[in-house]
């Protein structure tokens, strides 16, 4: 046995055993205290440290503190669903027209309009935090803190994810059928309505998908923006109510933001995966879209 | 025949009518608040509200905030804070590089048929809320959590520790935890693209796997390795939350939480604004090192 | 739960002092956000004056032609009364019962922070009907026009209010604010866990630099309650000092705790935390000693809590912080006939009796005699201590609003304090 064990850590056409453990253990080190977390969401008990069995009364029967009675923590789910989902179909468009337009501008300012794209990623989110909550306060007061604010802020910084993922599809699908349609004798916009726009339904739902899952993951930014109890998103709650007497209440409320993330993603990494292999392309579809990331 | 030329000039109005619209927007939310930024920190005092009101004419701004909050920062009542941020984000960092770069490395050169999978393992935590992750160690290194249980089992620890009130160990913990994964992908990407056959080359010249990866690969994938620290680096500074989830304590503050503080003091806006800027600038002067000398080592691996 | 995400409290501990279930069980309950205001942003007007009065100077803060009383004998408003006040600070059933007197709705918006209050009431998004603020805001809220001056003869009830809080000396006359409840800043324990013997320390406040406590004790996430046990644990009773150097020594003193007891800054640590014995010994509002009770767990027994104020102890000259909370009505609110009413209703013994055994503060009325409040049963006889009385003005010390420039200081030392180091 022990011979088998050190014959395959030895095999010279195997690969480097003690790299492979350490990146399997690195993977365990970063995953696993979530699926423990997700795990405390079913806790018998109230406690998030010391499992007390199975049961889903955080989630729906505890009567008073359940994500399902609790009327805080619902109104949390649902801001944080609105939010993204208002992030989602505002950024879209606005990202889709701006990948169109700066990929094919050939003219002055579209290496400023490039880095002015470039820019919100690399900011810090404290910082775009407090410069917005600035304007919200002083320049532009009749917009009140809360959803409108955070949904304004929110669109700010997740028009730049959506223009990069259409933007890689546009380059993937190229000019030519734009140049065909216009010799055919269509006007520049209809081929980008009759043409373009079908060509990219599969960037265009990505970047609904991972602006949903950008919007619903965002902290810092809701909670600069945030005027109330009535605006606190997931994140928020999870940060405030991390200082008072949590109850598995609030693993539960996260395990259900996890799990719509993850469905979002999924959904966008099927739809470009589904199009690439129509298209023909090679190579994993789960590179590109870690890429994108 | 239309030339790509004509193609192009042909729609200019259309392309810059889709992204206007973007570009509107963009101008609006995000260069604005920049400038709000700078109103407020140079802006006044009302003398009646005791709060910081922004000037929006540059002729009037007050410049001497800035002076006086680097005064503070820099051996001042700030200094303490803004050293331990510093201390952090480079602990924090190396430790980042010192367990990403070997999955990366892994990853790019060894995975095999097991690409697809670990990369999507590895990416997985982007995409799983930040808050969360900080939440789950909460839950583990409670008094009664299942670290101390494991670290009593072992006999490392006599008694539960209160690893979450003030313990400088368990912010960074959580800091490296947070930002590891950003660091991989680039890591892996610039790894990725080092050609096999240059390092077989290496191989067939005599030298060992370690003298290979020291003198080829390392070097190789050095502007990966520069792309991934600075990428992890701007959030590092403006991170407030991981010290506030993970530590109640002031022991363990970061420039981030003192800036929230400020903000939301009223009086205390415009340093609070100031020191925003301050972090603005710095970083920036990061990125703007880290693109000189990628270009310049770019433009150095061209000749 | 209430919380704000930008109240530095609410990252510690909710600033709500029942759980949210409680507060929604009363009728007419609407934690709304009113948002219907102006779009008016912060308008300047130069006739403002902030005039801070002081025990030795007393203020009499004028009227402005632009911002008259109202009318004598006015009707009552149809409502709703709109309330803009900190979460949970005024019990539902003496809401419900003004609403059933009067025939109007109740709507209660909470605010997590003065600089949010102030703000709010600044962009005037809300048109609230009554607010509360504290006496060191008070001069900055009247300067600023946000307040509108009280017509007494809607007010006969005044005339129950302490001689010495008719007329105070931050608004002599009572032109603009009415005394709510009064209240002391000191140092609660549970005498399961901790016995430290205050009465014997010459400088009570000295007890919190005791390594016994560490990782237990914990300080008010407030920079002005917290500065001044600095002051006061360095010697000085001036909780209202400019003095930079008195500030530093206070800076000091306040960081030693950092290393010495691990200490934390929370906000609800005096009751929440408190009775889950999240601490054993932390600085405490009188009211939220009382409301702890409510917070510890079934079956435990909360007569371990004890309460302790500096300035009572015979041994030494140590001060401490005594306060008044004050209604008063916003320049721009809709329904003022109605606020004054309810002012007047808040007064009268029996419901202001009904409020104080919710918010542990007790109302300055000298209709009420402090020494039944244990006998009958709206304080336990361990927290006896707590109870707030005309003398305690004499032996405590006020906060006082601090100018701009001082405040900011004063921030900046809290900033130092908060950074450890």
């Amino acid at each position: 046995m022990i011979d088998r064990v050190i014959r395959w850590w030895r095999d010279p056409w195997g690969q480097p055993r003690l790299l492979q453990l350490f990146v399997w253990a690195y993977i365990a080190w970063s995953l696993l205290p979530v699926v423990i977390a997700v795990q405390f969401g079913f806790n018998e008990g109230r406690s998030r440290s010391v499992w007390q069995g199975l049961s889903l009364r955080w989630y729906f029967t505890d009567p008073e503190l359940s994500v399902w009675n609790d009327a805080s923590l619902m109104a949390a789910l649902t801001q944080s669903l609105k939010l993204a989902g208002l992030t989602m179909m505002v950024a879209t468009p606005l990202g889709v027209a701006l990948a169109l337009g700066l990929a094919r501008w050939r003219g002055r300012g579209s290496k400023p309009a490039n880095f002015l794209l470039l820019l919100p990623m690399a900011t810090p989110e404290l910082v775009m935090g407090v410069a917005l909550f600035m304007v919200f306060i002083y320049l532009f007061p009749f917009i009140e803190l809360g959803t409108s604010a955070q949904l304004i802020g929110h669109v700010t910084f997740t028009i730049s994810y959506v223009v990069i993922v259409v933007r890689g599809r546009l380059f993937a699908i190229g000019r030519d059928y734009e140049e065909a349609a216009m010799d055919l004798g269509a006007t520049p916009a209809q081929a980008v309505r009759m043409i373009l726009l079908p060509l990219m339904a599969p960037a265009i739902f990505a970047s609904l998908m991972i602006a949903f899952a950008v919007s619903i993951d965002d902290f810092v930014i809701s909670a600069f923006l945030s005027g109330g109890a009535e605006s606190a998103t997931i994140p928020v709650r999870l940060y405030s109510s991390a200082r008072m007497a949590p109850t598995p209440a609030l693993n539960a409320l996260a395990s259900v933001l996890l799990f719509l993330t993850l469905l979002a993603v999924a959904g966008a990494a099927l739809v470009m995966r589904r199009s690439r292999d129509r298209s023909g392309a090679r190579g994993s579809a789960v590179e590109e879209f870690a890429r994108l990331s | 025949m239309a030339s790509a030329a004509d193609f192009s000039r042909n729609r200019t109005w259309l392309w810059r009518a889709l992204a206007a619209p973007g570009l509107a927007w963009l101008l609006l939310f995000f260069v604005t608040p920049f400038y709000a930024l700078l109103s407020v920190a140079m802006g006044r005092l009302d003398p009646v509200f005791s709060s910081a009101e922004p000037v929006w004419n540059p002729i009037h701004w007050n410049p001497a905030i800035f002076p006086e909050v680097l005064g503070e920062l820099f051996g001042g009542r700030l200094g303490a804070i803004f050293m331990r941020t510093f201390v952090y984000v480079g602990v924090a960092s190396t430790l980042c590089l010192l367990i990403g770069y070997p999955v990366a490395y892994y990853l790019a050169r060894h995975a095999g048929r097991w690409r697809g999978l670990l990369l999507g393992l590895i990416v997985a935590p982007f995409w799983i809320n930040y808050l969360m992750r900080m939440m789950a160690w909460q839950n583990l290194l409670a008094v009664d959590g299942y670290v101390n249980r494991f670290l009593m089992f072992i006999n490392a620890l006599d008694a539960p520790r209160a690893w979450l009130v003030g313990h400088h160990e368990t912010v960074i913990l959580g800091l490296v935890y947070g930002y590891v994964p950003f660091l991989i992908l680039p890591l892996y990407a610039a790894l990725d693209q080092i050609d096999s056959s240059v390092l077989e080359a290496a191989r067939d010249l005599g030298a060992g796997p370690v003298r290979t990866f020291l003198h080829v690969t390392l070097p190789l994938s050095k502007q990966g390795v520069m792309a991934g620290v600075v990428i992890i680096m701007l959030p590092l500074f403006g991170d407030y939350y991981t010290p506030s989830l993970l530590s109640g304590s002031p022991r363990t503050r970061m420039i981030g939480n003192e800036i929230d503080l400020f903000i939301n003091s009223g009086v205390g806006g415009a340093t609070g604004a100031a020191l925003t800027v301050i972090l603005m600038a710095f970083i920036t002067l990061l990125m703007a090192y880290y693109l000189f000398t990628v270009m310049g080592a770019a433009r150095e691996s061209q000749r | 739960m209430v919380f704000h995400p930008r109240d530095p409290g609410w990252r510690r501990g909710a600033l709500n002092r029942r759980e949210l279930l409680r507060m929604v069980s009363g009728a007419g309950l609407s934690a709304s956000l009113a948002s219907c205001g102006s779009t008016a942003g912060f308008a300047t007007d130069d006739r403002r004056r902030v005039l801070i009065g002081t025990p030795e100077n007393p203020v009499q803060h004028p009227l402005f032609d632009d911002n008259p009383p109202i009318d004598s004998g006015l009707d009552i408003e149809p409502g709703p009364l709109r309330i803009f006040n900190w979460a949970d600070y005024v019990h539902i059933p003496v809401l419900n019962a003004f609403s059933e007197r009067y025939g109007v709705d109740w709507e209660y918006t909470t605010f997590y922070n003065n600089e949010e209050a102030i703000r709010k009431l600044r962009t005037k998004a809300g048109r609230f009907d009554v607010f509360f603020p504290p006496i060191e805001q008070v001069p900055k809220c009247i300067g600023g026009q946000l307040l509108q001056p009280l017509n007494h003869t809607y007010l006969p009830n005044l005339a129950n209010v302490w001689p010495s809080l008719v007329s105070p000396f931050y608004d002599q006359g009572a032109r603009y604010t009415v005394p709510y409840g009064v209240y002391q800043t000191g140092i609660t324990w549970r005498e399961d866990m901790v016995t430290p013997d205050l009465e014997a320390m010459t400088n009570p406040w000295h007890v919190f630099w005791d390594p016994q406590y560490d990782g237990i004790a914990g300080m008010y996430d407030d920079f002005r309650e917290t500065i001044g046990v600095g002051l006061y644990a360095t010697g000085t009773n001036d909780i209202n000092t400019a003095d930079p150097e008195l500030l530093e020594n206070a800076r000091r003193k306040l960081l030693e705790l950092i290393d010495l007891i691990n200490v934390r800054f929370t906000i609800d640590g005096a009751y929440a935390k408190i009775a889950e014995r999240g601490f054993a010994i932390h600085h405490a509002w009188s009211g939220d000693v009382v409301q702890a009770q409510a917070y510890f767990p079934q079956g435990e027994d909360p007569s371990v809590m004890r309460y302790f104020w500096p300035p009572r102890s015979e041994q030494s000259s140590a001060g401490g912080m005594v306060s008044v909370e004050t209604f008063a009505i916003p320049r721009n609110a809709e329904h003022p006939v109605l606020a004054h009413h309810f002012i007047n209703f808040m007064l009268e013994t029996e419901n202001a009796l009904s409020n104080f055994g919710w918010s542990g503060n007790p109302p300055p009325l000298r209709t009420l005699n402090p020494e039944t409040f244990v006998s009958e049963g709206h304080i336990p006889p361990n927290l006896a201590t707590t109870i707030t009385t005309e003398d305690d003005f004499l032996i405590g010390q006020l906060p006082i609003q601090l100018s701009p420039e001082i405040e900011i200081e004063w921030m900046k030392v809290w900033a130092s304090v908060q950074s450890g180091g």
